[in-house]
């Protein structure tokens, strides 16, 4: 390799001297800096000492010192090779770096906001629909509904057994039933949310019919409040068959809707 | 035989029925040794004297990392059923199961708590008012033995020192070797015993001791109940007005008196 391959995007101040050099002709090389010289430069240096020998003639001192300077010019051109080799070496490194560089400002201004947003923050990705929407508080809130559903329903289950194995017949449910359910239900219709009510009715109507005169779930419901609960059983299931044979679970569930203690942060 | 002021409820599964106490699973980490029930709870439930025991219930926390198998032992008990495959459990979860104790009906409300970190600010607030507490750990993990010390500390935490009966629960011996098996509950037993603990080994898988296990939670809530009830009762008995819980039981009993429910360990 007699030059090293000059590279585009090599600044402009190089290619400038470069151009200088070869507008001076063979005479510009002993002009450059040591730093820029280049093989040919070596060349054109040696030609214009070649040139300059000849013309002092053929006095055989001149011959010794001829042989010295080749050899001066030969350790030159191999110093000359090795640096730009090094130089060379040294640019791609370079390049290199910068391309890393690059790579690095584009994925970082990608991730900006996220690489500024300090060690306990995180950026959600809103096209994820596996992202998280749901607040603690909303999930503690759907947890307590749940428990609450769930609670009814195996109210509801309990009682389907009691009516399968004949401690409530139909028959006997409305009679005593009728008007106390209906106060209770009166009762506690200002604390008692409608739209959860409705469902609950309609559940208890699919399953017993007798249900549509009051709602037995809202006395369970009202008495979660923490200041009623260890009286639950007492105001709780008014009609006596089922107050009788319900009992057992009553303030199981009751317990259950009052999770988690209202005096826990 | 039940007198008409023992409430009735659907009838109790037969296994459910639970007439002489359970026996621990070794000697060597049990809460207690004596084979029997309590003089005093004897007496109150041949008695029928249980207006208030009969409506009583014992809450119980399920807590361990992860995986280890909580809600599958649960499952496995209340339901009857194993599932290979995993879900976490998201917060909490809880599941009753009714008892009838010396004649007594009984229920466990089992909260079953997630293992996740993420949501251990949700299912912490359910730790409170827990009568039993049941540190799970997975007997093919030992880590996970090693981090039930943090959750048996975080579940007492929220509760009156005291009041919890703690079991420590190896779970999965199913996969396990007797050699293995025998090994690491060596490492568990010494920790129950730091823990004052009951020590089990259960498979949710093969049901090996899960009924067992938690028919011997049951007994030893249940007594305890029973002779706290009694105590309550007797220093109670001056003050007027204390009308819940009272459903036509008759006036306190003589015996009640004696208890101050000593004896139990
Ligand atoms: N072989 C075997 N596998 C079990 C047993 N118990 C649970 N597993 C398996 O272990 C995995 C985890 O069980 P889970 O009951 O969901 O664990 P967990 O403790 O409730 O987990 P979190 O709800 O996340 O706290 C599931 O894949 C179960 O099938 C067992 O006794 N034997
Ligand atoms: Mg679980």
């Amino acid at each position: 390799m007699e030059e090293p391959p000059l590279r585009e995007e090599e600044e402009g101040e190089e290619e400038e001297e470069e151009e200088e050099g070869d507008e001076a002709g063979p005479e510009g090389a002993l002009g450059k800096s040591p730093f820029q010289l280049t093989a040919e430069d070596v060349y054109d240096i040696s030609y214009v000492m070649g040139r300059e020998l000849m013309a002092l003639g053929s006095d055989p001192r001149v011959t010794q010192l001829q042989f010295k300077i080749v050899r001066v010019l030969e350790m030159l051109e191999t110093l000359v090779n090795e640096g730009n080799l090094t130089v060379e070496e040294l640019r791609m490194e370079r390049d290199n770096l910068r391309k890393e560089v690059e790579g690095l400002r584009t994925e970082g201004s990608a991730a900006g906001r996220e690489v500024n947003l300090g060690p306990d923050k995180m950026v959600v990705d809103l096209t994820d629909p596996n992202r998280p929407r749901f607040t603690l508080q909303e999930l503690r809130d759907v947890l307590q509904e749940r428990n609450k559903l769930k609670s009814q329903l195996l109210l509801v289950q309990e009682e389907l057994q009691c009516y399968k194995s004949g401690l409530i017949t139909p028959r006997e449910g409305p009679g005593g039933r009728r008007e106390k359910d209906t106060l209770v239900a009166r009762t506690s219709k200002a604390s008692s949310n409608k739209e959860e009510k409705t469902i609950i009715r309609k559940l208890m109507v699919t399953s017993f019919p007798w249900y549509t005169q009051g709602d037995s779930t809202a006395e369970l419901r009202d008495s979660s409040r923490p200041e009623r609960r260890g009286k639950l059983h007492n105001p709780g299931f008014t009609h006596s068959a089922s107050r009788e044979t319900l009992a057992p679970l009553m303030p199981v569930l009751n317990a259950i809707l009052a999770e988690p203690s209202i005096r826990g942060s | 035989m039940r007198s008409s002021l023992t409430p009735l409820g659907p009838p109790v599964s037969r296994d459910r029925v639970i007439t002489s106490f359970p026996k621990w699973y070794t000697p060597d980490a049990c809460l207690q040794l004596k084979e029997r029930f309590h003089g005093q709870v004897s007496t109150t439930c041949q008695r029928k004297n249980t207006g208030t025991v009969g409506l009583r219930h014992s809450k119980v926390v399920v807590v361990g990392d992860l995986y280890v198998g909580k809600t599958s032992l649960i499952h496995r008990f209340c339901k009857n059923v194993f599932d290979r495959d995993y879900k976490a459990t998201i917060g909490v979860d809880f599941e009753i199961e009714r008892f009838e104790i010396a004649g007594i009906p009984y229920s466990l409300q089992i909260w079953d708590t997630a293992g996740q970190e993420k949501f251990k600010c949700i299912a912490s607030a359910y730790y409170r008012g827990a009568q039993v507490i049941i540190t799970a750990f997975d007997l093919t993990d030992m880590q996970t033995l090693e981090h039930t010390r943090q959750w048996l500390e975080d579940a007492l935490r929220e509760n009156e020192p005291g009041s919890c009966f703690v079991f420590l629960v190896g779970t999965k011996k199913d996969l396990l070797s007797g050699a293995a098996c025998a090994q690491a509950e060596v490492e568990a037993v010494r920790l129950a015993n730091e823990m004052q603990a009951e020590y089990w080994s259960v498979s949710a898988k093969t049901g090996e001791n899960v009924k067992a296990f938690f028919s011997r939670v049951a007994a030893l809530a249940f007594e305890q109940s029973v002779l706290q009830d009694s105590e309550r009762r007797s220093s109670a008995r001056l003050q007027v007005g204390d009308g819940d819980l009272i459903r036509g039981s008759p006036p306190e009993t003589q015996e009640s008196t004696t208890s101050s429910g000593l004896g139990c360990c």
